[in-house]
């Protein structure tokens, strides 16, 4: 069947800013990877993704430049699943993807794809890979799995909720201001060649959520809690004045759908910051758990996030910055991001939760994971994702000193959780 | 699978070392025999673009066009090189300036500084040809040298040694204060065996107190401390 796609579409308000802060050796990027049961077979791989990727407009794009916005053009063809490198999400370049602002990637049993986060968030990523994964099982195994709203049936029209700009539909009458304290940057020598350092951490989401429940959080909010303990840790030892250290915040993304009622597939997350104020004296852990629990709780409401993004919906809408040429643009919204984007948070801790799979699928996938790619300022990031009973915790690093990892992964086997590492270091 | 003796973590059958601690795997039960499986392709980081090399050929080339439109302008209109030898030494210079960094994949410093000190010198003589020359032997070319010697002899000593913030603050004011009475006997107007400092104790004095005082709290840890915590921002 073939999809009836806009030739063009605009950025959606969050993804405005992803082309403009982009640098030759950075992009903004996650990966979203599965481990099959058996070795890939490329040239299914190549049919299952040349099927669905016509089901997903808003993927099926590049970037241009117009005089006053970035905007998505409809594109012909697919992108070639590409073999995997040392380092996940290299940053992305046009001429090397066929102008895709996707790749798919394959490695012995692993299928992976990285996108620029201009395209869309972890959960309309999410969708493409199940949807990229069925039509693979179906094509080499025959097996039949069944299509709803998280897996796309490839010959189904698409609908235009999938298409639309979800911050501009739910926007509010109140906009809450940006401002925050800046927080502590971990610092350490970056590698010369680019390298980035990925460490993964399995731990068994029993335990984790029996301790989680002991204390009376969420997983994510137990997790991000032993986080800021690990880079306070780290603070206190570098920073011997206590007057002197950083507020410690770690930014954790929100899922917008879960308050909205939106299917898009573009991008509708937002971010609170949870965290503390070291130089007001040392924090034990249940402190810690305590200021993100609370933090966490005023903070996720519908009200507050709707006011957050409505900040930045109004941004967009300004008259006086949609008139200004892009090229003046541009390094207005470098400013912007420098001043409001990472230095608000140390390390970034981004959880898409319990992976859900069919039945019929489970048998032919091993493990699922989320990768965040470098980050703009803070060398270390973490992504969570959860399937068959492991948490994955994956800390990217763009420095050579493992130490907010060591902290990290310590700190869980001082607190009864066993974790199991890898990585992809070199020999 | 085996447990890092450091860290506590158990480490998957694809790890040699512990990724967190560097500590290395030794299981008795399980020695390692041949290659160990990879997570990833043990390939260089692709694509990956240290530094601003890329820029050089642009660059050079936007300042090679000011540079032969201005010689073809000049040569039309007087039939000769006159003025435009100017414009081509200036941007000449500016190109030794900012094209070696732009090309050096790591910085170095102590190169591009030597580089930039001979860029000077050459460019001090095309002016002194151009102009009356005389000056450039008695004056230029010694204060050159004497400004460039301080000044690589400063960055060879940040390179290379571990210097405190206010010693280097010191060493410089030392440095500027140097430079300016070197200026001072070089241009002065009265041709005498003695040596006169004139204007140059102005900046010169202030400079050596300022020097002396950060020696002074550099050496003293409580008075450090105590600015440390009444000025950090």
């Amino acid at each position: 069947m073939t999809h009836n796609h806009p030739r063009w579409m605009r950025l959606d308000n969050a993804a405005k800013i992803y082309p403009a802060v982009k640098k030759r050796n950075w992009s903004s990027l996650f990966r979203l990877s599965a481990t099959l049961s058996e070795p890939v077979d490329v040239d299914i791989l190549k049919k299952a993704l040349a099927r669905m990727v016509p089901r997903f407009p808003s993927f099926h794009v590049h970037i241009r430049r117009g005089i006053f916005w970035y905007f998505f053009e409809g594109k012909d063809g697919s992108p070639e699943p590409l073999p995997d490198s040392c380092c996940p999400c290299e940053p992305l370049r046009p001429e090397e993807n066929d102008g895709f602002a996707f790749r798919v990637r394959y490695y012995e049993n692993r299928i992976a794809v990285e996108f620029f986060h201009a395209l869309t968030d972890g959960t309309g990523g999410l969708c493409f890979l199940k949807t990229l994964l069925a039509e693979y099982l179906t094509i080499k195994y025959g097996v039949s799995i069944p299509r709803d709203s998280a897996i796309l049936d490839c010959d189904a029209p698409v609908d235009p909720a999938e298409l639309e700009d979800s911050f501009l539909k739910y926007e509010g009458i109140a906009a809450r201001g940006r401002w925050e304290k800046d927080s502590y940057l971990v610092r350490g020598t970056r590698e010369p060649d680019g390298f980035v350092h990925l460490t993964c951490g399995a731990v068994p989401v029993e335990v984790v959520s029996s301790l989680a429940k002991e204390k009376g959080v969420t997983v994510t909010q137990y997790l991000v809690a032993v986080l800021i303990m690990a880079i306070d840790t780290m603070q206190c030892r570098e920073v011997r004045l206590q007057m002197r250290r950083k507020p410690v915040k770690v930014s954790v993304p929100i899922n917008l759908r879960r308050f909205f009622p939106s299917t898009t597939f573009r991008n509708f997350s937002s971010y609170v910051n949870p965290g503390i104020e070291p130089h007001m004296g040392e924090h034990s852990f249940d402190e810690v758990l305590k200021a993100v629990y609370h933090t966490m709780g005023f903070e996720i409401t519908e009200k507050n996030l709707q006011a957050k993004f409505t900040a930045n919906v109004r941004s967009e809408k300004n008259l006086f910055l949609r008139v200004t040429p892009l090229f003046i643009k541009t390094p207005l919204l470098k400013l912007a991001f420098r001043l409001f984007g990472d230095r608000k948070s140390s390390c970034t801790f981004t959880n898409l939760g319990e992976v859900a799979l069919p039945e019929e699928m489970k048998p032919y996938i091993r493990r699922m994971e989320l990768i965040l790619g470098p980050l703009s300022r803070n060398p270390v990031g973490c992504a969570v994702m959860s399937y068959e009973g492991n948490i994955y915790l994956n800390f990217t690093r763009v420095i050579t000193e493992p130490k907010v990892e060591r902290e990290f992964f310590t700190q869980l086997v001082k607190l009864g959780i066993p974790v199991t590492i890898e990585s992809n270091q070199r020999c | 699978m085996s447990y890092c003796v450091n860290c506590g973590v158990k480490l998957s059958e694809t790890e040699k070392t512990c990724p967190l601690c560097g500590v290395e795997v030794i299981n008795p039960r399980q020695p390692i025999q041949g290659p160990r499986r990879r997570n990833y392709p043990d390939a260089p980081v692709s694509g990956y673009k240290g530094g601003y090399r890329d820029l050089v050929l642009p660059v050079a080339l936007l300042m090679l066009i000011p540079v032969l439109i201005t010689l073809a302008c000049d040569w039309l209109t007087s039939g000769a090189l006159s003025w435009s030898i100017f414009v081509a030494a200036s941007i000449g210079l500016a190109a030794v300036f900012i094209l070696p960094p732009l090309a050096l994949k790591r910085p170095r410093v102590l190169l591009c500084l030597f580089g930039d000190l001979v860029a000077i010198i050459g460019f001090l003589y095309v002016l002194d040809q151009m102009t009356a020359p005389g000056w450039f032997l008695p004056v230029g070319l010694p204060l050159t040298l004497i400004a460039g010697v301080m000044v690589l002899g400063l960055a060879a000593m940040f390179t290379w040694m571990d210097l405190r913030k206010l010693v280097k603050l010191a060493l410089v004011l030392f440095t500027a204060g140097l430079i300016c009475v070197c200026v001072d006997l070089f241009t002065s107007s009265e041709p005498s065996s003695k040596i006169i400092i004139s204007w140059s104790v102005y900046p010169l004095v202030p400079c050596v107190i300022l020097g002396i005082v950060a020696l002074l709290i550099n050496r003293n840890h409580y008075l450090r401390e105590k600015i440390k915590q009444r000025f950090f921002i």
